[in-house]
């Protein structure tokens, strides 16, 4: 399903938009943030892969929402105060990927992506780019078509 | 003009040249001396030569001047037309058709040279007494060699031009154009007109609405809505009408195909096509170009045997490919037979299993037919070396694919030694889909119409009946087969929440037969211990439950039924809800989700939230349709199950309104049937009349009382007269389609509503049986008779009973009754109308009943009836849909005193007449008259 804007070029733009995933600070590209929406309007699908919440309208489109938790394997305790779809553009089709807060937008130098630590959880590992130190921690930078694959 | 453009039509003439070109050869050579078809031939070089000449194309020109100079001496009779000259003209097309695809290009020199041998070729033809054409080593003319042809590139890609000798096999592959995507269509002036008058019409209409709105008159702007309701309709229709074409575009290649492969392989192969001017959406055409081409080299291939092999087997040397298209149901068929030597499901099913495609227990259980299937399966390849004229074993699992890519499905039926065939099915258009709107557990679901073939609702009462389990396996009776029942929430897993009888207490529902209490753990469904039964109980009186004495079930268990239809199989689903029908815009599904079987896509509806669109194949895939329906056929039970108890039948007058309205007016409420112009409908004080010579007839239409669309404005009308007590009445309609017979219990629930009895699916549509006296009295409530004015004065009013189990046969008899001046009082089997009788014995004149019935069958009712002396004299009627002798004379033993046929009015209320003057006769004798 294509993307409702032209397809943006691939280059790290050097900027990243951070959100929650449960307590885990995950980051993506922002060149590839087509939108952020608080759409909970879910049609559930039945027998779709478990990560997967459900779709919605999107304008017209027909959206898949990943639940980024589930996807990364990570334990969400609570149910999050304020979650959001953060609809990205992978291959040319849009995917919107369920996250439960969002915190800021960072800017970092090329090659400023540091490799994976060895700590991380298996899950969210194996869709990481890289990690960016930011303020107090890390940030995990994530392959968004890893993800939606 | 400028060059660009001149070229551009160069190669559309040229493109459709070469077309007529290799049709009528390949015509030409299976009967020479066909004159009119060598001119065609003739002509068709002719205009390329010409058009190639006036366009520069120097070396395309003398080509299709040697073709001309070969064609012009066979007209002239100075040679005879033999495989060699077919052969060489061929060949020619081929290069001449490269030519024209790459016409922008200069022409190289490798192709040059080929032009040149091309030339000789056709040259050495002239020559009467040369030898017979040698297979010769060197340049050939491709493709010529036996079984082991290699053909360089797959069918459909232009080679790119090789050097040396190998250039000649280059343009063989050229050849098999399996159906290049093109990016412009022809579309006939006639459908161009239409959609200008449309726009036109749209135009007047924007206007109309503009102004409404700002006037703010809201039945006016109602009015506009309507007409731009019907108008989008049609501009829909006729811009779906420009990307249509016709399926010979495809059919028409493979004559192409099947000679050169027949030839290669040294077999003899006919192609029949029949394709009774089919149509489809241009990017169907397009894909299933690819899908086809194998399936007919596959049969020519691997089908058809060599003529020694078919003769030995006293078959015709020559064997029949025969390629057919037909519309079913919104769905068009295209079938690829051939008479063959047929796949023997043994063997393909020993060969999945060695192949690990299928488990040991699956192969065991399956039936010749599924076994065949197996050959869809990704991996399988039916010959054992891999043939590289089919496609290299590319395998019927990427036909497979390719289809349902599209929506399309395909099924192989084979007898060995006789033939096989392939059958596809594909939707008419991929963007808007006709289709039901359905629930489960509160979730919305969309079902394409063209799937579905009834809509069923079981009331409590008859689920143990309706629905039974065969084989182990639930079926329900469709048509006069048993479809096997599964439930939709089962099938997707979504989780059910509920429930127990009022208790508040939510357990998973855990029913094994849809009959089942749903606070019982599975069981055999056998009645409910007597304390169950009392906590439970019923609080309303006996006559008002559904069930009288048997109160195993809730009225709130009744069972929803969307039966549909995947392909061979039918099956039923068990819903919550039938919604609405809706015309839907199909949207595809991301690609985390298009490997769902269960889904078609999704839709976006009214109120913005997406839905899914259920893939009704892909359904019976998961549910083991296919076996199950086969193991409950092999029981014994089965064939008695599906003779028995045919549903009475209904027919019906079928009308059209406006816009794709279809109604459906009883045939015994039609008096007569008469055309009417529109000079001859007045307004009459605000009411619509038919002037008649004797007489003015009150005329009605269906959007008087329910919202329909208005109906065109012909010049003339049809208009159905019928009764309403003692008044002539008539109904408008813009046509009449046809007479058909429908279930008598068709589903009265979705559609309800005053006007409309209820509705049933009548090939792809929806149509709704009207109710006319409710129609009538919307436009002309005074019409009704009140019930005080008939007490008062005159004689009493006889009050009759009415019994029967089919809602539609209630209504309509105690209607009629009603019209004719009884009071009516109705029950819904047996069991409730004797009740109603104990209870007062003397509050009823007359009894109607129908015989089969659930619970207590007219027999019985009757038979409590005459044993019960407060009873014992009122007289009975039985009004049934079929008077056999035998139901006749029981009926007659039992105390039945009149049997008269419930659709003809005149004779049950005649009969209703007779024995309330004169009372019961007082031996059982035989009926009068009928």
């Amino acid at each position: 399903m294509p993307s409702p804007h032209a397809p943006r070029t691939r280059r790290a733009s050097g900027e990243y938009l951070v959100f929650l995933v449960g307590e885990v600070r995950c980051g993506v590209d922002i060149a590839q943030v087509l939108e952020i929406n608080r759409n909970m309007d879910l049609t559930r699908v039945f027998t779709a892969p478990a990560h997967v919440r459900g779709v919605i309208n999107l304008r017209g489109q027909i959206v898949t929402i990943i639940d980024l938790a589930q996807r990364l394997g990570v334990e969400v305790e609570e149910a999050p105060v304020s979650p959001r779809n953060v609809v990205v553009d992978s291959r040319g089709e849009a995917i919107g990927l369920l996250v439960s807060d969002i915190d800021d937008i960072i800017s970092a130098g090329a090659g400023a992506l540091l490799p994976p630590p060895p700590h991380l959880p298996q899950g969210v590992a194996a869709c990481t780019l890289g990690v960016l130190p930011a303020a107090d921690n890390l940030v995990v930078i994530l392959d968004v078509d890893r993800i939606a694959d | 003009m400028d060059p660009g453009e001149i070229l551009d039509l160069f190669v559309q003439e040229a493109s459709e040249m070469i077309r007529e070109f290799e049709q009528g050869l390949i015509l030409l050579e299976r009967s020479p001396g066909d004159s009119s078809v060598l001119n065609r031939v003739f002509r068709a070089a002719h205009t390329i030569k010409g058009n190639a000449g006036i366009v520069g194309l120097e070396s395309l020109a003398e080509i299709a001047h040697a073709m001309e100079t070969l064609l012009e001496a066979i007209r002239k009779k100075t040679i005879v037309p033999e495989e060699p000259a077919f052969n060489a003209l061929l060949t020619a097309l081929d290069l001449v058709r490269v030519m024209v695809e790459n016409v922008r290009a200069p022409v190289s020199s490798d192709r040059l040279a080929e032009a040149r041998r091309i030339r000789a070729q056709l040259e050495a033809c002239l020559k009467p007494a040369v030898a017979p054409y040698v297979k010769a080593a060197g340049p050939e003319p491709a493709p010529v060699s036996a079984q082991t042809a290699t053909i360089s590139a797959p069918p459909g890609t232009p080679a790119p031009a090789p050097a040396g000798d190998a250039e000649v096999e280059s343009a063989a592959p050229a050849a098999i154009d399996s159906g290049a995507r093109s990016e412009s269509v022809r579309v006939n002036v006639r459908i161009l007109d239409r959609l200008m008058t449309l726009a036109g019409e749209m135009v007047l209409t924007r206007n109309q609405l503009v102004q409404s709105t700002r006037l703010g008159d809201l039945s006016h702007i109602e009015r506009v809505a309507q007409r731009v309701d019907l108008l989008t309709a049609e501009l829909q229709d006729a811009i779906m009408a420009t990307r249509m074409q016709s399926i010979r575009f495809v059919f028409d290649k493979f004559n192409r195909t099947v000679r050169d492969l027949a030839r290669d392989l040294g077999k003899k192969v006919r192609l029949v096509v029949e394709d009774e001017g089919v149509e489809l959406d241009k990017t169907i055409i397009e894909t299933i170009g690819d899908p086809l081409t194998h399936l007919v080299r596959n049969a020519v291939d691997h089908g058809i045997e060599s003529p020694e092999e078919r003769q030995t087997a006293g078959k015709p040397a020559e064997g029949t490919l025969r390629l057919r298209a037909w519309h079913g149901a919104g769905q068009v068929v295209v079938d690829v037979i051939d008479d063959g030597r047929g796949i023997d499901a043994d063997q393909v099913k020993a060969r999945a299993l060695s192949l690990g495609l299928a488990r040991p227990e699956e192969a065991r259980t399956m039936s010749p037919k599924t076994a065949m299937e197996l050959v869809f399966r990704p991996g399988f390849t039916t010959a054992s070396e891999v043939s590289q004229v089919s496609g290299r074993g590319v395998g019927l699992d990427v036909v497979h694919a390719n289809l349902a890519a599209i929506g399309g499905t395909v099924q192989l039926d084979s007898t060995p030694g006789r033939g096989s065939s392939f059958r596809i099915r594909l939707p008419l258009t991929l963007a808007i889909l006709p289709s039901l709107l359905i629930e489960v557990e509160g979730e919305r679901f969309a079902v394409p119409q063209a799937h579905l073939v009834e809509l069923m609702r079981v009331r409590a009462a008859d689920v143990r009946q309706r629905i039974e389990r065969v084989g182990g396996v639930e079926v329900t009776r469709v048509r006069g087969e048993l479809a096997p029942v599964v439930r939709l929430k089962d099938l997707l897993g979504i989780a059910a929440p509920t429930f127990a009888n009022g208790g508040g207490e939510r357990r998973a529902d855990r029913r094994v037969n849809l009959a089942d209490r749903r606070d019982r753990p599975a069981d055999d469904g056998l009645r409910a211990a007597p304390e169950k039964s009392a906590k439970t109980a019923d609080a309303r009186p006996a006559a008002e439950r559904r069930d009288g004495p048997d109160r195993r079930v809730s009225a709130a268990s009744a069972v929803n039924l969307a039966i549909v239809s995947a392909g061979d199989h039918t099956y039923g689903l068990v819903v919550d809800r039938l919604l609405d029908s809706i015309e839907i815009v199909v949207k595809p599904l991301g690609r985390n989700l298009n490997h769902c079987r269960c889904y078609a896509g999704a839709t976006v509806l009214g109120d913005g939230r997406a839905a899914l669109i259920l893939d009704v194949v892909g359904l019976g895939r998961r549910a083991w349709i296919a076996e199950k329906a086969e193991a409950a056929a092999a029981t014994p039970r089965a064939a008695g199950l599906a003779a028995m108890e045919q549903h009475e039948k209904l027919a019906v007058l079928l009308l059209t309104g406006g816009g794709r309205d279809l109604f459906g007016v009883p045939l015994d409420m039609v008096v007569r049937l008469q055309k009417a112009s529109r000079a001859e409908l007045e307004t009459v004080g605000g009411r619509r009349v038919l002037r008649g010579p004797k007489a003015t007839t009150p005329i009605f239409t269906v959007d008087q009382a329910i919202p329909a669309q208005p109906l065109p404005d012909n010049d003339s009308f049809y208009v159905v007269l019928f009764r309403l007590g003692k008044r002539e009445l008539g109904l408008l309609a813009a046509d009449v389609a046809d007479i058909a017979e429908m279930n008598a219990d068709f589903d009265t629930e979705t559609h309800r509503r005053p006007g409309i009895r209820g509705s049933t699916v009548l090939g792809d549509r929806v149509m709704l049986v009207l109710d006319l006296r409710e129609i009538v009295l919307a436009v002309a409530p005074e019409w009704k008779e009140p019930e005080e004015a008939r007490d008062a004065g005159g004689p009493p009013r006889r009050r009759a009973l009415i019994v029967d189990d089919s809602p539609f046969f209630l209504n309509h008899i105690a209607g009629m009754m009603e019209e004719a001046g009884y009071q009516v009082t109705k029950a819904e089997n047996g069991a409730a109308g004797l009740n109603l009788l104990t209870r007062d014995p003397d509050g009823f004149d007359i009894v109607l009943t129908d015989i089969e019935m659930p619970v207590l069958t007219g027999f019985e009712m009757v038979e409590r009836m005459r044993s019960n002396p407060a009873l014992r004299k009122i007289p009975v009627i039985a009004v049934t849909s079929v008077l056999g002798a035998e139901a006749q004379r029981r009926g007659k033993d039992v105390g039945i005193d009149e049997y008269s046929i419930k659709l003809d009015r005149d004779d049950v209320l005649e009969r209703c007449r007779r024995l309330l003057e004169r009372g019961r006769p007082s031996a059982a004798g035989p009926g009068d008259g009928r």
